[in-house]
């Protein structure tokens, strides 16, 4: 408990910014679904067919997965804003235009011959009459519709519209129930208060809801006008995968942007989604650009020839073949960084400097380990099998669920496990990545991915981001991650604090 | 008098069902015109074919000299007030918006409108200021239906048409709003179409009556006429039946059976009291009922309370339950002889 209120008062920032997306994304979807499910239900009302088919349409519409919805729409309409509201409002049209049709298809006969009898147009009925009458029925629906949107725009954060879901994301893949924890009730109290506000509307005349959603409208008219007016020209935007590592390195890269050009605009977006969608955001300039490791461009987003697969798997630099790759897509990738971060055999300090260990073929002479690796690890090629075919390594291995093994080692259970070469816990637990001598383990070194196009056009930028260019070590990196993670320092300050170390910033005057 | 509303041969088929079988029928400016007769006679049908909610398979229906279709359907409505058994009144609205409806689509001044719905109020006996602004479900089904009929009334159409609209209320409601409706007819002249099962509603307010049955109309005349030389069986049987059952005669007429309390006694408005408060001997804590009231009607009255107090132009009276049970007992001997 006391960890989710310190946790809460690290992430406040946060949440009141993700709960802002949150709000606006799901208003909007509601309101577009609103203006689209109400007409269609008017219309539908004298033709029975049409609206059965409608009801089945909506009703077909909603069983989809969301996150096949949403899966379905990136190759359509690309990343972040766009398919997750296209992907909410299909879900909130059910409900709201099944209520509007009940609603007012239930309407008592009595009443409708009456405005009939008394020489209403269509339009008077229709306003003055029905829609006054049905109208608990349709805030009904919208209530209904409203929390199924609140709950459906937490899968936003894994294409990157942010939102509630970016928190509980980030808690999961950093590890941390409190952020999860926080992030769903966040989403739970908001449905709720929502849900509330709605039932307050439920019982409202006709005329003051109508007064409410103008002001909603308006509101939204006019916050969106701010924004279009207030957006700045030229602005770079940088997006970073989940965790603390993307978000130092975007940090840096900004800061360097801004000492060559104060005047320009960056804007980050940190924990934005994963691989591929970050990769069709800078396709379709959503993002500018973003940190990708060279293996990832090799093994997921590009198609290396045979040759060329064979040089990456006998331990050849991978760069140049990334980024030759990149090219064709009309993409490029700056010079790396110096860190690999890449699988690791990871053993505790202790048991390093006792045994006097290095290397994994000074592991290797060891007999009578005991071992707990990742299950996918332990049946890769580029993992354990591996090590065994290259380094005759001979261990007694027990498969561990990832997130347990660095605590198992820990506390003395097993004396080897597997990683990443960057992970905060090898600080954290004092533990050592042993090195690959024999260069099993694919290379993965860190560069911004951009268009060559925007390369082409920002010379000075291109300029300062190469300034990481062969800096930061796995060391250096596994200390700036464990200052995030563990120690909740922001990334921005850890970015800043390294750079200026490292004499690659100077200090503001 | 010339013709308000008249049908020649008219027709209307429901699917294999004739609602309407060759209707003659001629409507006089001012008169109120009842149509009588029992469930599928095509009384209401032949009401709503007047303004349009319905129309005639064949045949035609003058409305003012000129073929109803000739007339724009919605100016039509706005010259035909309607009033509703279900009542209707728009719930969402107020009750001055309610009635303000045909005033608004005419287009009227604001003020004239506000003026046309207080002094409707205040014409069918409802304080403009306590009702202007309430809700219809806040209103009792009888001034519910004042409203209602305030709301067909209040643009001055020369027709209003009732479809059995005092049929859901109370006893006590229906006879005061048949009186309204006598004393509205009797100030403002319009011709009035009113439908009804009911033989004795029609007798007490019609002019001239129409019965019909299973779309055939059987006779129209006065209520004296229908009397006095029904045109067939089934129209003597109709009226007689009304008049010959015991539950039919006006409860003033048991006067015999009652005790008589004095004038200034009467009690306030008709209530649901508790057997305490309505205890022999507190003449005050009974419901009183207007005279005119029919026994069937006081039933349900009776049934709540176990005795009311008669109000009758002879002088007031007290009737208890076990009175009433013995002039239905006397009446049972009288028939059977």
């Amino acid at each position: 408990m006391k960890d989710v209120w310190q946790t809460f008062l690290d992430q406040r920032g946060a949440l009141v910014q993700q709960l802002g997306q949150h709000i606006e994304l799901s208003l909007l979807a509601l309101l577009v679904a609103v203006v689209i499910a109400v007409p269609l239900a008017i219309w539908a009302q004298p033709h029975k067919r049409a609206a059965n088919f409608l009801l089945q349409l909506t009703g077909i519409l909603q069983t989809i997965p969301s996150l096949a919805v949403l899966g379905l729409l990136i190759p359509l309409v690309g990343i972040g804003n766009p398919p997750t509201l296209i992907a909410l409002v299909i879900y909130a049209l059910l409900p709201i235009f099944q209520n509007t049709y009940v609603g007012l298809d239930e309407i008592d006969p009595a009443y409708k011959e009456a405005a009939e009898a008394f020489g209403m147009s269509r339009w008077r009925k229709l306003v003055k009459v029905e829609l006054p009458l049905a109208m608990p029925v349709i805030i009904g629906g919208i209530r209904t519709a409203m929390v199924l949107i609140i709950g459906t725009a937490t899968l936003g954060a894994f294409i990157g519209a942010g939102g509630l879901g970016t928190m509980i994301m980030t808690g999961i893949n950093a590890n941390i129930p409190a952020m999860t924890f926080i992030g769903a009730l966040a989403a739970a109290l908001l449905a709720l208060a929502f849900s509330a506000g709605l039932s307050v509307l439920q019982k409202l005349r006709w005329r003051q809801v109508l007064l409410v959603l103008g002001v909603v409208v308006v509101g939204f008219g006019g916050y969106g006008v701010y924004q279009a007016v207030a957006a700045p020209k030229d602005e770079i935007v940088i997006a970073g995968k989940m965790g603390s590592e993307p978000s130092v390195l975007i940090n840096m890269y900004k800061l360097l942007i801004q000492q060559a050009d104060p005047s320009v605009q960056v804007t980050l977006k940190p924990n934005f989604g994963q691989t591929s969608f970050l990769y069709s955001a800078v396709q379709n300039d959503k993002i500018d650009l973003y940190p990708e490791f060279t293996g990832t461009v090799v093994t997921s987003l590009v198609k290396p020839r045979k040759a060329q697969n064979a040089a990456i798997a006998a331990g050849n630099d991978s760069y140049p073949i990334a980024k030759s790759l990149l090219n064709k897509e009309g993409l490029t990738l700056l010079t790396p960084m110096k860190y690999n971060n890449t699988y690791a055999v990871v053993v505790t300090q202790a048991f390093a400097k006792a045994h006097n260990i290095k290397t994994i073929s000074d592991l290797a002479r060891e007999r009578g380990l005991i071992a707990g690796f990742d299950v996918e690890f332990n049946n890769r090629q580029d993992g354990y099998k591996g090590l065994q075919k290259l380094y005759g390594l001979s261990l007694n291995v027990k498969t561990m669920s990832p997130d347990l093994r660095y605590s198992v080692i820990h506390s003395g259970k097993i004396q080897v496990t597997d990683g990443y070469s960057t992970d905060s816990q090898i600080r954290q637990y004092k533990l050592l990545a042993l090195q690959d001598d024999k260069k099993l383990f694919p290379i993965y070194q860190g560069a911004p991915l951009m268009k060559a196009s925007f390369a082409a056009k920002h010379p000075a930028l291109v300029k300062a981001l190469n300034k990481l260019g062969g800096q930061i070590t796995e060391t250096q990196m596994q200390e700036m991650n464990y200052e995030v993670n563990v120690q909740k320092r922001s990334a921005a300050s850890v970015a800043k604090a390294f750079l200026l170390k490292q004499g690659l910033l100077k200090e503001a005057k | 008098m010339g013709e308000m509303i008249e049908f020649s041969h008219v027709t209307k088929q429901f699917a294999d069902n004739t609602a309407v079988a060759d209707l003659n029928l001629a409507i006089r400016a001012g008169e109120l015109f009842v149509l009588v007769g029992t469930s599928g006679s095509g009384k209401t049908t032949t009401l709503k074919m007047i303004n349009r909610l319905v129309a005639p398979t064949s045949g035609t229906i003058t409305f003012d000299g000129k073929g109803l279709n000739a007339f724009n359907l919605r100016r039509l409505r706005w010259d035909i007030g309607y009033v509703l058994q279900q009542i209707a009144l728009f719930p969402t609205m107020t009750v001055g918006q309610n009635i303000a409806l045909i005033p608004e689509m005419k287009k009227w001044p604001r003020t004239k409108v506000k003026q046309a719905v207080d002094e409707g109020l205040r014409s069918v006996g409802l304080d403009p200021k306590t009702y202007r602004d309430r809700l219809p479900s806040e209103l009792s089904g009888g001034e519910q239906q004042r409203i209602g009929i305030l709301r067909a009334l209040v643009a001055r159409p020369p027709v209003i048409l009732m479809d059995e609209p005092f049929s859901a209320l109370d006893p006590l409601s229906r006879t005061q709003l048949q009186d309204l409706v006598l004393e509205l007819h009797a100030r403002l002249g319009m011709t009035i179409v009113f439908v009804t099962h009911d033989m004795n509603e029609a007798m007490r307010l019609g002019d001239r009556i129409a019965v019909m049955k299973e779309g055939h109309l059987l006779q129209v005349g006065t209520p004296t006429e229908i009397a006095e030389a029904p045109a067939n069986t089934f129209v003597a049987d109709f009226f007689a039946s009304a008049q010959r059952s015991p539950l039919s005669v006006a409860v003033a007429s048991l006067a015999p059976y009652g005790t008589a309390v004095g004038r200034g006694e009467e009690a306030g408005a008709a209530s649901g009291e508790s057997d305490l408060q309505s205890a022999p001997g507190l003449s005050t804590g009974a419901p009183v009922v207007s005279g005119q009231t029919t026994l069937s009607e006081l039933l349900p009255e009776l049934a709540e309370s176990n005795h009311v107090t008669v109000k009758a132009q002879e002088g007031n009276f007290d009737l208890s339950a076990s009175a009433v049970l013995r002039y239905l007992a006397d009446n049972e001997k009288e028939q059977s002889k």
